[in-house]
């Protein structure tokens, strides 16, 4: 955003100033590099809420899809707990059907791009038995090699607490409306900044995505509005970005 | 939209009165208040009052302030006064006559700029309230507050500048000596004043006293044993 010789127009009145405080330090520095020790939540920084004692065996046509979609070592198993609420410090993460106001995130994909969408089902897998990880009986295990002499293997990975979101994206804007979109073009605040106001249609893509805890970006607040001007009612996301900066990184979730 | 008077030379001492002008209008307040209704806010989020500018209301808090300048303002304002790669064409091929076309050119670059200067004051909010600083954090942060009490001289110069907005630009200070503001900033006790003004004394001070005390004590036992955090709760009060 702030490479010292493109600055967009409305920044240009600015120059002394970023030559006074930044000099050539942050030359042609983007957003994403400003804060460099950005923390990722894992599975484990997570407390999760369920209404179900035990836990579910996944829809096949669920459990097919969301198998297609991750790529993740070990494989998803088709046992799982349905999460109605998972929590990190203040930042509390719901499907929409249980809250609406928790629902909406911003997600990584695959190729790094970051789309907003809203939560359909959050899904954790079952803490492991004792039996099934290496982790738990002590590490390795012992297997009589070619020679009968016992050799170590590696113990296998443990496969449970693993977080998974099924998700929802919103629909983004057409070429033609987006040449009318006020929030992307903004120089400060839209896509050319800190790409933190978006603007998209009030509804999501037919096809849901699967994507692990570690890939959510951050929270949203969302503002739908209607405009004449444009093809479909139209919903505008603001990233909050506390995923990564929690105020307190243990908490009792109290029922 | 009112646009601001020109001050003669001896007049610049003169500060106006706030309410000598407005810069939203009723009309822009009402299409707030419509965006505020239909915004969905996360749950840790203190949301912006839905009656936001009425004078029933009564004062904002700080954090309802943070909202506002980060969510609500930005919201309907970029909507209203943002100009998309066509908006600007459009008003340039407008068919008004040609001494109206040039007012209407003049209040819109206007209402861009007070865009651009909430911009600036909306991020360098968010770059302070973050839970972790780094340097490049704290250089941007002073960048975007000079920018915004620059473009504050200039958009309004019957204000004169207060001390916090003199304070603001020293935050990077303490912020490198002491680590990010949410550490030592004054919400807590803050949201314990506004639980204590909230009580209905009744003229019973020893026993609101006594009453604080104990939920006090309460809450520290919590804090202690549960990993607890701050508790939403009102203060119960003995009758």
């Amino acid at each position: 955003m702030l490479a010292y010789d493109e600055l967009p127009e409305e920044l240009k009145l600015l120059k002394p100033a970023i030559s006074l405080l930044l000099s050539s330090k942050y030359r042609g520095a983007a957003a994403t590099e400003i804060f460099p020790n950005r923390s990722e939540s894992t599975s484990l920084d997570w407390t999760f809420e369920s209404s179900d004692k035990r836990p579910v065996i996944v829809a096949d046509d669920v459990f097919t899809s969301m198998r297609m979609q991750l790529k993740v070592d070990p494989p998803i198993k088709q046992v799982m707990h349905r999460c109605r609420a998972i929590e990190f410090g203040h930042l509390r993460l719901q499907p929409f059907t249980a809250s609406k106001n928790n629902s909406r995130v911003l997600f990584r994909r695959q190729d790094g791009t970051t789309h907003a969408a809203m939560i359909d089902q959050i899904f954790r897998e079952p803490d492991p038995l004792p039996n099934e990880s290496g982790v738990a009986t002590g590490g390795a295990s012992h297997h009589p090699g070619k020679d009968g002499t016992q050799a170590l293997h590696a113990p296998p990975k443990p496969t449970g607490g693993r977080i998974f979101l099924r998700l929802r994206p919103f629909q983004p804007l057409s070429e033609q409306d987006s040449e009318r979109d006020p929030y992307g073009c903004n120089p400060l605040l839209g896509r050319l900044g800190y790409d933190v106001f978006r603007l998209y249609y009030d509804r999501t893509l037919d096809e849901l995505e699967t994507v692990a805890i570690e890939d959510i970006v951050s929270d949203l607040c969302t503002c739908a509005f209607q405009d004449d001007a444009y093809s479909w009612p139209l919903l505008v996301t603001i990233v909050l970005d506390r995923v990564g900066n929690i105020w307190i990184r243990c908490v009792m979730i109290v029922y | 939209m009112t646009l601001l008077p020109e001050l003669e030379e001896d007049d610049e001492e003169t500060e106006l009165p706030l309410d000598a002008f407005s810069i939203l209008g009723s009309d822009v307040l009402q299409i707030l208040r419509q965006d505020i209704a239909n915004t969905t806010f996360p749950s840790w989020m203190k949301r912006t009052p839905r009656k936001f500018g009425s004078i029933n209301f009564g004062k904002l808090g700080a954090e309802e302030w943070k909202t506002t300048t980060i969510v609500s303002l930005p919201v309907t304002l970029l909507r209203l006064w943002g100009l998309s790669r066509t908006a600007l064409d459009d008003l340039e091929k407008s068919d008004v006559e040609a001494k109206k076309d040039d007012t209407i050119k003049k209040s819109k670059s206007r209402q861009y700029e007070y865009l651009l200067n909430l911009a600036h004051l909306s991020i360098a909010i968010r770059l302070a309230q973050r839970t972790s600083v780094t340097d490049a954090s704290l250089d941007y942060y002073e960048l975007h507050m000079l920018a915004y009490l620059e473009g504050f001289k200039i958009l309004y110069p019957h204000i004169r500048i207060r001390p916090y907005q003199h304070f603001a630009l020293h935050i990077p200070d303490v912020a490198r000596l002491w680590g990010p503001s949410i550490v030592y900033n004054a919400n807590p006790p803050e949201f314990w004043n506004e639980q204590l003004q909230r009580l209905n004394t009744n003229n019973k001070f020893c026993e609101l006293v006594h009453a604080s005390l104990e939920a006090s004590l309460t809450r520290r036992f919590w804090q202690r044993n549960s990993k607890f955090p701050l508790p939403m709760v009102s203060v119960p009060l003995r009758h």
